[in-house]
C-alpha cells in the first residue's frame, strides 16, 4: 500500500522490450518495472475496507468539562476566545505612535472584529490631550478661504456662544451709541455746517442777483434767471422795450451769475462726499469705542489663545468698518427682533465642526457609511433666489475631523465600494492634513467659485476591518497600502477544541447570553452549542469563532424557550432553534431533492453502472450550505486526445477543477501507461450541471468514472464519493464533508435506506465529521456507511466490489482485480493504435 | 379739480400749497397726517409759478440743471409740460397718501405765486401747509437727531393741535421746540433752553426773540424740520420768514 506521499512511483527500472510481429518493425517500448518486493509492500492489497462506527461520526461535548448548572453561574469571558494573536496586534497598533502604523484587522465576517477593536479602544487610558475642538471662522480678508481655529476641548462652543452674545451686544449697544446726544450733536454739527455752506452760497447768489436786478427762480429741474423790476420779473413786453444795450447788459449779468450758479451746483457732489466721509469717520470713531469696549472682555477671556486673539482683532476691524449693518433700518425700532437679527450676522458665526465639550478619552469614531464626503467633509449650499450659495457656516465635518487625535474604524469593503473614498482617505493619511474639497473640484468637473477651507492637520489612527481576500488584494494591487498599514491583526476563524477551550467557550456563551439579555443556558444546551460550533467550523476538533452565528443561535433558542415558558434555555431549545433555522432555509435543497426523486435529475442510489459515479458537492443558497449528489460520467475510446474535461471545454469548469482533471490524467498515465503511449480519448462530465463547477473534491469520483469507463467495470450507485486525488493516487481531504454526507444520506433516506448505501470520504476528513443525528442513527443501525479511504484503489474496490490486485513479476494484475480489466483494455487500445499506425504507414508508402 | 371721497363739508380744512420747486412727498405726507389728525378735508393746491412762466418767455432765459449744472434752453411749452408732469405727480402722491389714511381730499392746479396764496379765495383753510424747497441735494443721515420745530406767533388751539400732530409722528420721539412769540416783550435776552417731558416726547425747549430767529434763519434756513406759524403774523415778516425757511411750514389760524 502506498501511503503518505511516498515517491515509489518515481522509482523504477527502465527496461526496453521489443514487441512486434512478422513484417512489423520492432517498436521500442519503455516500461517501468517496479521491484517486486517493494510493490508487494506498497500496492493496495485486497482487503475489506471498514466503515466508520457511528461514534466516529460526531465529536460529542464532554459535559464533565462544564462545571455549572446554568450559564448564570459562570463568569462571562471578557477577552475574546482564540484571538490572542489578533489581540496582541491590535494593542500594538493602538499604542505605537509612529506614522503609517495603521491597522488592518483581517478576518471573516461575524468574528467580532469591530467589537474587539471597540473593546480595546474603549479600555485605553483617558488621554484627552489629543483632543481639540475645531472651528471654521470667516476669513474677513478673503471669505472664499475660511480660516480654522484649533481650540481646547469645549472652547469652540464657548467661543460660539460668546460671539453670539457679542453680536447681540453690538446690535443693542451700537444703535444706543448712535442715539446718544453726543453723537447726534456731532452729526448735526457736520450736517448743519455743510448745509450752511451750501445755503450761504445760494443765498449770496440770490443777494448778488437781486442787487443786479436779476431774479433767480426754481424750475422743476433746476434754476433759471431773468431781469426784474419792483421785485417782479419783466414780461416779454417790458423786456422788449429795453434798449439793445440794456438787453446786452442783462445778458452779461445773467451769464456771470450763471457761472456762479454752475460752480455752486458743481460743488454739491464734493459737499456730499465730504459729508459722507466726515459722517463715516464719526461713525467709526463712535463704533470703535463701543466695539472695543465690548470685545475687551472677550480678549481678556481668550488672551491665552493667539488664534482667537487674532480673529477677534479682525472682528473688531470688520465691525467698525460695517457699522451700518448693526443699525436698525429706518422706521424700525432697534429693540425689535434682536435675537432674530443675530442670525443675519453669519460673518461673526463660529462653525464648530468638532465639539469635544463632553468627550472623554481619545476620539473613537465608527463610520458606517464611509463615503468620500462623510470621511473628508463637505461644503453644503443653500438655494437663494434660484442661486446656490455657500459660506463657511455650511462646512460640514467628516469622520476624519471627528476622529482627529483618536481612532477611525472603517469597514474596508464599504470603504472600497464608495467611489474615491479610499483615495481621499489615503491622501489625507499621507499628507497628514485634511482639506475639504468636493469631488467635483477634485476631478475638475466644475469651475464655479466655491470655498477653499483652510486645511486641518490630522493625527488619526485608522483601523480597517475586512476579509482576508480584500486584505490580500489591497496588498497586491495598491503600492501605498504597505506604507499606510504596517500592522495587520489576523482573526482566527476557529480554535482548537479541548477542555480548556470548551470551558472558555462556555464562558463566552455566558457573556453573549448576558449581552443579549437572553435566558441562561443549562449545561446540556451549552454542550450542544459547543458541538454546533464544531459543526460550523466543519471540524470536530475545532470550535468556530463566528460570534454572529452564536449570537443568532442564542437569540433563537431564547425565543423558543420563551415560547415554552422555560426560565432556562434547554437542550431541546437549541435543537429546535437549529432545526427551525434549517427548515426555514431548506426550501431550495428540498426542491433539488424532489427533482431527483421524481427522476428529473438522474441520480441512482442502487445498482451498478459502468463509467458512472455519484460525486458530492456543496451548494450555498442565501448563506445556507447543503450537499447534493451529482452524476459524473466518463467515456473512453481509442484516440490521442487524452482526457477531455467537458466542463472546462464548455467554460463551466473553474481553474481548480481543471487542475484536478489534469492531476487525474497524470495519475492515469503514470499508473497504467508508464511504458507505453496511452492511446486514449476520454471525456468527463458532470451530468445535468448548468452552472460553474469548481474545486477538486470530485477528482476522485472522476477518476473512478474514468477507470470504470476504461476497464468497463460496473460501479455501485449506492455509494457516493468525495475526495480529491494527487498524482500518486492518494485521496486528500475536502471541505464540506458533513454537508456532502448528509446530502446523499437524505436522498437515500427519502428513497428508503437499503443498508448498502454510504459515502466514501477521505480518511483525512474523519476528524471533521460532525454529522446529523439521523445519519448517526442510520449508521448505528447498519443502514448507512461512511468509508474513510486513503487511496483511489480503495475507492475503486468499494465501488466495483473488485480488489485492485497486486501486479506480479511480469507486470500483470490478477484476473479478478479491477486493475486487470483496466490493464487489458489499455493493452487492447495500444494494440489497436499500433494497427492503425501500421495501416496508415502502409498507405503512405 | 379732482376729489377723493366725500367732502365732509367741515369748516376746518387743511390746504397743501406746493409749486414745482417745493413739492416733496414728505410735505404731502405731513399734510395728510394733519388732515387725518384733525379729521378735516385736505385740499391740494398745485401752483404753476407765474414768475417762472414769465421769465421763460424772455429771450435770455435758459435753465441750469440741478443734477448736472449744465445749461439748456427753456421754452414755454417745455416748462408747461414739466409743470403739468409735476402737478400730476403731486396729485398722485396726494391721492395715495390720503387713501392710505382714509382722508377726504381734493386737488387743483392754479397759476400764481406762492407768496400770494394767502390772498387766494380758494386758499381759506385752518391749516395751510407750504411746501418749501429743501436744501437742494444734501443727504440726510440715516440717524436723525431730534426733530427741530419752530413755533412762531401766539399760541392758538390750532397751533397746539398742529404741534401735537407733529410730535405724534413716528420718529419724532425726541424734539427740539423753538418758540418765538411775537407778542412777548423783548423776547428773551439770550437763547435759553430746558428739557421737559411733553406728552410722551423728550423735548428740548428753546426760546428766541425775533432778532435771534432772523439771525439763525439767515445762517441756515434748514435749521428747522418744521415750522408752525400763526396766520396773524405780519404779512411782510411772514413772507420774509417763508423765504428763508427750507422746511414744510404749517400756517395756522
Amino acid at each position: 500500500m502506498i501511503a503518505g506521499g511516498d515517491t515509489v512511483s518515481a522509482i523504477g527500472i527502465l527496461e526496453s522490450v521489443a514487441v512486434g510481429g512478422p513484417g512489423i518493425s520492432p517498436i521500442l517500448l519503455i516500461q517501468v518495472r517496479f521491484p517486486v518486493g517493494l510493490m508487494r509492500e506498497t500496492e493496495p492489497m485486497s482487503k475489506k475496507i471498514p466503515s466508520l462506527k457511528h461514534t466516529a461520526l460526531y465529536t460529542t461535548c464532554d459535559l464533565k468539562w462544564l462545571d455549572f448548572t446554568t450559564t448564570q453561574e459562570t463568569e462571562p469571558l471578557e477577552q475574546p476566545l482564540g484571538q490572542e494573536r489578533a489581540l496582541e496586534a491590535i494593542e500594538f497598533a493602538v499604542d505605537i505612535e509612529q506614522q503609517g502604523f495603521n491597522l488592518f484587522v483581517v478576518g471573516d465576517p461575524g468574528l467580532g472584529k469591530q467589537e474587539l477593536v471597540q473593546q480595546i479602544l474603549s479600555q485605553r487610558a483617558l488621554d484627552t490631550d489629543s483632543r481639540w475642538d475645531w472651528c471654521y471662522v470667516n476669513n474677513f480678508s478673503n471669505p472664499q478661504k475660511p480660516r480654522v481655529l484649533r481650540l481646547p476641548p469645549g472652547m469652540g462652543q464657548k467661543l460660539r456662544l460668546d460671539m453670539e452674545s457679542l453680536v447681540e451686544d453690538l446690535l443693542t449697544s451700537l444703535p444706543s451709541s448712535f442715539q446718544s446726544d453726543e453723537y447726534r450733536n456731532r452729526r448735526q454739527e457736520i450736517e448743519q455746517e455743510l448745509r450752511e455752506r451750501q445755503e450761504k452760497a445760494f443765498r449770496n447768489l440770490d443777494r448778488e442777483a437781486e442787487e443786479k436786478g436779476i431774479i433767480v427762480i426754481r424750475t422743476p429741474g433746476g434754476y433759471t434767471m431773468g431781469p426784474m423790476a419792483d421785485g417782479k420779473p419783466l414780461d416779454q413786453q417790458q423786456f422788449a422795450k429795453l434798449s439793445a444795450e440794456e438787453r446786452q447788459h442783462i445778458e452779461e449779468l445773467i451769464a456771470e451769475l450763471q457761472q456762479d450758479l454752475q460752480a455752486i451746483i458743481r460743488d454739491i457732489p464734493l459737499v456730499e462726499r465730504e459729508h459722507h466721509q466726515r459722517v463715516k469717520a464719526l461713525n467709526q470713531e463712535i463704533t470703535r469705542l463701543t466695539v472695543e469696549q465690548l470685545i475687551a472682555w472677550m480678549e481678556n477671556s481668550y488672551r491665552n489663545q493667539p488664534q482667537i486673539m487674532e480673529y477677534l482683532s479682525e472682528v473688531k476691524e470688520n465691525a467698525i468698518k460695517n457699522v451700518d449693518a448693526f443699525l436698525p433700518a429706518e422706521g424700525t425700532r432697534e429693540a425689535d427682533n434682536i435675537a432674530s437679527r443675530v442670525a443675519e450676522f453669519h460673518a461673526y458665526s463660529i462653525n464648530v465642526i468638532v465639539d469635544n465639550s463632553d468627550s472623554e478619552g481619545p476620539a473613537i469614531v465608527f463610520e458606517d457609511n464611509p463615503s468620500y464626503q462623510s470621511l473628508i467633509g463637505r461644503v453644503e449650499y443653500v438655494s437663494q433666489m434660484g442661486t446656490l450659495i455657500t459660506d463657511f457656516t455650511l462646512i460640514k465635518p467628516g469622520a476624519l475631523h471627528r476622529a482627529n487625535g483618536g481612532f477611525l474604524v472603517l469597514d474596508a469593503h464599504k470603504l472600497l465600494t464608495h467611489g474615491f473614498a479610499w483615495e481621499g482617505l489615503k491622501r489625507a493619511l499621507k499628507s497628514r492634513e485634511l482639506k475639504i474639497q468636493s469631488l467635483e473640484q477634485m476631478l475638475s468637473l466644475v469651475n464655479t467659485v466655491s470655498l477653499e477651507p483652510e486645511a486641518i492637520p490630522i493625527d488619526v489612527k485608522l483601523i480597517l476591518t475586512g476579509e482576508p481576500r480584500l486584505y490580500q488584494l489591497l496588498r497586491t494591487y495598491d503600492h501605498e497600502f504597505d506604507q499606510l498599514f504596517k500592522v495587520s491583526a489576523d482573526f482566527a476563524r476557529s480554535t482548537r477544541r479541548d477542555a480548556g477551550s470548551v470551558q472558555q467557550y462556555a464562558r463566552m456563551v455566558s457573556a453573549l447570553q448576558r449581552d443579549r439579555g437572553a435566558r441562561p443556558l443549562d449545561k446540556a444546551s451549552v454542550g450542544r452549542v459547543i458541538e454546533e460550533a464544531s459543526r460550523t467550523a466543519g471540524d470536530g476538533e475545532r470550535l468556530s469563532l463566528r460570534l454572529d452565528d452564536m449570537r443568532d443561535l442564542l437569540s433563537e433558542a431564547d425565543y423558543w424557550a420563551g415560547k415554552g415558558d422555560r426560565e432556562v434555555i434547554e437542550l431541546a431549545d437549541i435543537e429546535l432553534a437549529i432545526a427551525k433555522r434549517q427548515h426555514r432555509q431548506d426550501q431550495y435543497r428540498e426542491l433539488l431533492q424532489e427533482q431527483v426523486l421524481r427522476g428529473i435529475r438522474l441520480i441512482d442510489t442502487e445498482g451498478a453502472r459502468v463509467a458512472q459515479v455519484n460525486a458530492l458537492s456543496v451548494l450555498e443558497a442565501a448563506g445556507y450550505r447543503f450537499g447534493q449528489a451529482s452524476r459524473i460520467t466518463a467515456t473512453a475510446r481509442l484516440g490521442r486526445s487524452g482526457i477531455v474535461d467537458i466542463e472546462r471545454e464548455a467554460k463551466l469548469g473553474g481553474e481548480i477543477h481543471s487542475k484536478g482533471v489534469m492531476i487525474l490524467s497524470s495519475y492515469l498515465a503514470g499508473r497504467y501507461a508508464s511504458d507505453q503511449p496511452l492511446p486514449l480519448a476520454a471525456s468527463l462530465a458532470f451530468e445535468q450541471s448548468y452552472g460553474m463547477v469548481d474545486g477538486d473534491s470530485a477528482s476522485a469520483a472522476e477518476l473512478c468514472a474514468l477507470l470504470s469507463a476504461i476497464g468497463e467495470v460496473p460501479l455501485r450507485q449506492s455509494l457516493a464519493v468525495t475526495g480529491s486525488i494527487n498524482q500518486l493516487g492518494e485521496i486528500q481531504a475536502v471541505g464540506g464533508v458533513n454537508e456532502k454526507i448528509e446530502g446523499f444520506f437524505e436522498l437515500c433516506d427519502a428513497r428508503g435506506l437499503s443498508g448498502d448505501q454510504g459515502v466514501i470520504i477521505p480518511a483525512a476528513n474523519r476528524a471533521h465529521l460532525m454529522l446529523h443525528k439521523d445519519v448517526r442513527e442510520a449508521v448505528k443501525e447498519g443502514e448507512f456507511d461512511v468509508y474513510p479511504v486513503e487511496r483511489v484503489e480503495e475507492v475503486m474496490q468499494l465501488l466495483s466490489g473488485l480488489p485492485p490486485g497486486a501486479v506480479n513479476s511480469r507486470g500483470n494484475y490478477p484476473r479478478k482485480s479491477f486493475n486487470y480489466r483496466i490493464q487489458k483494455r489499455i493493452e487492447k487500445l495500444q494494440k489497436l493504435q499500433r494497427q492503425v499506425s501500421k495501416s496508415a504507414g502502409n498507405k503512405k508508402s | 379739480m379732482t376729489t377723493g371721497q366725500s367732502n365732509n363739508g367741515g369748516k376746518h380744512k387743511v390746504l397743501l400749497a406746493a409749486d414745482a420747486g417745493s413739492y416733496s412727498v414728505t410735505t404731502v405726507s405731513l399734510a395728510v397726517a394733519m388732515a387725518a389728525s384733525t379729521n378735516t378735508l385736505l385740499q391740494g393746491l398745485f401752483i404753476e409759478d407765474e414768475d417762472l412762466l414769465q421769465v421763460t418767455g424772455l429771450p435770455c432765459s435758459r435753465e441750469i440743471t440741478l443734477t448736472t449744472a449744465t445749461e439748456r434752453p427753456l421754452s414755454i411749452d417745455q416748462v408747461q409740460r414739466s409743470l403739468q408732469l409735476v402737478a400730476r405727480q403731486f396729485e398722485q402722491t396726494l391721492q395715495r397718501e390720503a387713501q392710505a389714511l382714509k382722508v377726504a381730499w381734493s386737488c387743483e392746479t392754479v397759476r400764481g405765486r406762492v407768496r400770494d396764496i394767502g390772498s387766494m379765495p380758494k386758499a381759506e383753510a385752518t391749516y395751510t401747509i407750504f411746501a418749501r424747497p429743501v436744501s437742494n441735494r444734501l443727504p440726510f443721515g440715516r440717524i436723525a437727531g431730534a426733530r427741530k420745530i419752530l413755533v412762531l406767533g401766539n399760541e392758538s388751539p390750532y397751533q397746539q393741535q398742529a404741534l401735537d400732530m407733529l410730535l405724534r409722528r413716528p420718529g419724532h420721539e425726541r424734539a427740539e421746540l423753538t418758540f418765538c412769540d411775537g407778542n412777548r416783550e423783548g423776547g428773551v435776552s439770550s437763547e435759553e433752553s430746558q428739557r421737559i417731558r411733553y406728552r410722551d416726547n423728550e423735548v428740548r425747549l428753546i426760546e428766541l426773540n425775533r432778532d435771534q430767529l432772523f439771525a439763525r434763519l439767515s445762517e441756515v434756513g434748514s435749521a428747522f424740520d418744521y415750522a408752525i406759524i400763526s396766520r396773524r403774523e405780519n404779512a411782510e415778516d411772514l413772507w420774509l420768514i417763508l423765504g428763508m425757511l427750507r422746511c414744510p411750514v404749517i400756517l395756522v389760524d
